[in-house]
């Protein structure tokens, strides 16, 4: 008779041990249902309180706009990752692997972050031991941001680092960083920076990430 | 942040993996599966004040998930539990165990995953699919009865 503990065995073996939960993303969602619910009541709140007031008194509403002053520039923001995965696992990635285009395949965006994982990622990560912790990388790249040839930036960077510089359909192509040579081109506020975390498995088999603080933060760099 | 939206929090890592791929056999895509557990979690972080204790927080939450599921499911005219046809996701990883469990009702199906991605116990799967715990323990004897004789039956070809 076989066992429960056999069949968990199995069973854990066809499991997929890739973490992709993202926490941010469940506020963001919470949010936006409620601005969703709320969005009517503000609307005729909006209605009687400012509609009517304006009809009435025109001319002060006028000059409060014109007069007010103006709303702060916008500070520099992401407005489009590339993606913020681990990407690539340091401490095992074999020469072999490091020595070629890696891809990686995004999912729909949420908000301005797009969730991706190498296409074997899975592999890599299912391939850990439970219990195990691996060294790996957050990098956070813009479209744009990185081309060949230049030096500036390089030496941020480890030679195991990836750079994700191209999308083609869903997928990103990445290159290890010792071939791109990546800079910032003029006008793009942030090329990348990354976080040093690990990545450990529980007994459960659930992937855990400790991500630390971001370790470097690249400005502009003009051409 | 209050209490309840700190325990979500923890739930959310401690478990999200464990939902994810008990998502994964239903929805048929890991993608879709996340979505349904981000989905999920968002509900009850928004409604977390509603939950009055009956059940433990976790159960709420696969309720609740198992709502958002069906709500998907609805729109193709798909019942509750009955209708479910859950498959082992990664048919390529073990193609005994696979084959092993679709010999499973669908229903048998459910419990199974419940149990064994989801790593529920007993009790919580009971509650998760409001039957009795009794059933719960008859439906995986069963069903390891299944599975026993379709992987030894596997194991002499």
């Amino acid at each position: 008779m076989i066992t429960e503990e056999h069949l968990a065995d199995r069973f854990a073996g066809v499991a997929s041990s890739y973490d992709d939960s993202d926490w941010t993303d469940v506020c963001r969602r919470a949010r936006s249902m409620r601005r969703r619910r709320v969005a009517p009541v503000v609307m005729l709140a909006a209605v009687l309180l400012f509609a009517a007031p304006a009809v009435a008194f025109q001319e002060q509403v006028t000059r409060l706009f014109v007069q007010g002053e103006a709303p702060p520039p916008n500070e520099p923001t992401i407005t489009s990752m590339f993606g913020e995965e681990p990407i690539g696992l340091g401490a095992r990635m074999s020469d072999a692997e490091a020595a070629g285009p890696y891809q990686i395949q995004c999912s729909a965006g949420t908000g301005a972050s797009l969730m991706c994982t190498e296409i074997s990622g899975d592999e890599s990560l299912a391939a850990l031991k439970r219990g195990e912790t691996v060294y790996g990388r957050t990098v956070i790249g813009i479209p744009g941001g990185a081309k060949a040839g230049a030096t500036e930036a390089a030496a941020h960077f480890e030679p195991t680092d990836l750079i994700c510089p191209e999308r083609r359909g869903d997928s990103l192509v990445c290159f290890p960083v010792t071939q791109v040579q990546p800079t910032i081109r003029e006008g793009v506020d942030v090329f990348a920076f990354y976080k040093r975390h690990n990545v450990t498995f529980t007994e459960k088999g659930n992937a855990v990430e400790h991500i630390g603080e971001p370790t470097i933060s690249f400005n502009v760099i003009k051409d | 942040v209050d209490a309840r939206a700190r325990e979500l929090e923890t739930l959310y890592r401690e478990r999200y993996v464990a939902f994810r791929n008990t998502f994964t056999t239903i929805m048929g895509s890991r993608e879709a599966a996340r979505d349904v557990v981000q989905e999920a979690f968002a509900r009850a972080l928004r409604e977390r004040r509603k939950f009055r204790g009956d059940a433990s927080l976790e159960t709420w939450v696969w309720r609740i998930a198992f709502h958002v599921a069906l709500s998907d499911r609805r729109e193709q005219h798909v019942e509750w539990q009955e209708e479910l046809d859950p498959v082992v996701p990664e048919t390529t990883r073990d193609p005994a165990l696979a084959q092993a469990v679709q010999a499973l009702a669908p229903r048998q199906r459910l419990i199974v995953f419940l149990r064994y991605f989801a790593d529920l116990s007993y009790t919580e799967i009971a509650a998760v699919c409001e039957v009795a715990e009794g059933t719960v323990a008859a439906t995986l004897y069963q069903a390891h009865r299944v599975l026993a004789a379709q992987l030894q039956e596997e194991a002499c070809r």
